[in-house]
């Protein structure tokens, strides 16, 4: 009698509690991460002197720095690493042709022989352009090409341009959730290989699924970042091969996560940049009240194209992006100090730890 | 006679646990019907709008994405700021 009860009892306790369907979002694989072989503290050191004001982010372009401003007259300042100094404005704020009425996103960055050209999207005419950066700051007027509408996608976010045939595209599907695909000659091709990261879908804050994506076009790879979730999904663009990789012991429930209330929400990656051997995230893995105040430390977490931790370099301030440029120069950009700032580290001798990956 | 008196108040309580459980749900679900039939019929041409949680203060956030209340528009890399409450905007349906 007394076992039927315990029964019984155990069947309505774990009835009671099973209202919580928990959910991952994952790739064909999941690459647990513990540590890093090497690990390195950098030391806070003076930001360079540039005049930074309202700038909400930094996007690397070979030699130059791509700094977005959401507010004023013009949503880019050109900064030249050479120089260290201020070259130009640009995508000057209106209504008017050659004029942009919202900040651009999707930045992708291409270089050529002859010239440097930086591709985005505009919202307003639901157009990626592609401008040709040598000529712009040569002649001082906007070269810009539109090479692809995604009128047909409001929702995409991001579209990168793959090849002059070819467009990757991310796209918010109503609020819960996106869908990743290529269009190639203008047919849809979707990803088989991409485990769940298609299907999964939220109640409260589509953001809870939101990234920060980069492609690279070279190995035809994608690597999202989550924002809210402890784990990086890496995915090629051309076969079936994905992984995700989790900082951590488990990876993040999405149904959990998606029902945290706003004071509970955490910051886990705010950039990720590729390079030939290796990527590189932006970790903050911090709560978002610390973050929006500018507590805590950044660190930048190496990973090679397998999925395997290079490097982790912990950082002296929360970052909002950063670029290595040639393999030796780490520049770190901050929006979350009292004023916006950029740090230049010498890392050749600390990058060659992971110069034969 | 303890032991069954115990027995008693746990049965009860696992029963009480579990009810909770499936009403809560069900009470979600409820709710959110009957909200989305009152706004119906508040529209009057529900098949051509959608309500959608918006925001009146927003700011940068790479990857993120909002609803900006001025304009009922989706903000994208941009995020509600932290002291922000949500309100609500109609928009055409896509």
């Amino acid at each position: 009698m007394k076992e039927t009860y315990i029964l019984f009892i155990t069947i309505l306790f774990v009835a009671g509690c099973s209202s919580h369907n928990e959910q991952t979002l994952q790739c064909n694989e999941v690459n647990y991460v513990q540590e890093f072989p090497h690990e390195v503290n950098l030391e806070g050191i003076k930001p360079l002197p540039l005049n930074l004001v309202g700038c909400v982010d930094m996007k690397p372009a070979d030699s130059l720095l791509i700094f977005k401003v959401d507010e004023g007259e013009y949503f880019w300042k050109i900064y030249s690493l050479n120089s260290n100094g201020f070259i130009a404005d640009m995508l000057p704020r209106g209504h008017g042709d050659m004029e942009f009425a919202s900040l651009p996103h999707s930045e992708s960055v291409i270089p050529t022989d002859s010239a440097l050209y930086c591709d985005f999207c505009d919202d307003a005419r639901q157009t990626l352009f592609r401008c040709d950066l040598t000529r712009t700051l040569q002649q001082g007027r906007l070269a810009l090409e539109p090479k692809f509408s995604y009128r047909k996608y409001e929702g995409a976010y991001p579209a990168v341009s793959l090849s002059d045939t070819s467009v990757y595209i991310k796209e918010n599907v109503g609020s819960d959730g996106y869908i990743r695909f290529m269009l190639v000659n203008g047919e849809r091709q979707d990803f088989a290989g991409i485990g769940n990261l298609n299907t999964v879908r939220v109640k409260e804050n589509l953001n809870t699924l939101s990234a920060v994506t980069c492609i690279n076009r070279k190995r035809m790879m994608a690597v999202e970042a989550m924002l809210r979730m402890n784990q990086i999904n890496v995915y090629s663009l051309q076969s079936d091969s994905s992984f995700t990789i989790c900082v951590g012991e488990k990876l993040d429930d999405v149904n959990e996560v998606d029902g945290l209330s706003k004071r509970m929400r955490r910051k886990y990656y705010g950039s990720v940049v590729t390079y030939d051997n290796y990527f590189v995230a932006l970790y903050q893995g911090t709560s978002m009240s610390d973050y929006i105040q500018g507590k805590g430390k950044s660190s930048l977490q190496f990973f090679d194209w397998k999925g395997n931790p290079l490097l982790c370099i912990k950082l002296p301030m929360v970052a909002t992006s950063f670029y290595i440029k040639d393999n030796s120069d780490l520049y770190v950009f901050s929006s979350m100090e009292a004023e916006e700032a950029l740090y230049k580290y010498d890392c050749t001798e600390l990058l060659k730890s992971i110069a034969g990956v | 006679m303890k032991k069954k008196i115990f027995s008693a108040v746990v049965v009860t309580a696992a029963l009480f646990t579990g009810y909770s459980a499936y009403n809560m749900q069900n009470r979600q679900e409820l709710s959110d019907t009957l909200l989305a039939n009152v706004e119906a019929l508040a529209n009057g041409d529900e098949s051509e709008r959608e309500k959608v949680e918006c925001y009146s203060s927003i700011e940068y956030e790479e990857g993120s994405y909002v609803v900006y209340c001025s304009t009922c528009q989706s903000m994208k890399n941009h995020t509600d700021k932290w002291y922000c409450i949500h309100s609500h905007c109609f928009r055409d349906k896509k």
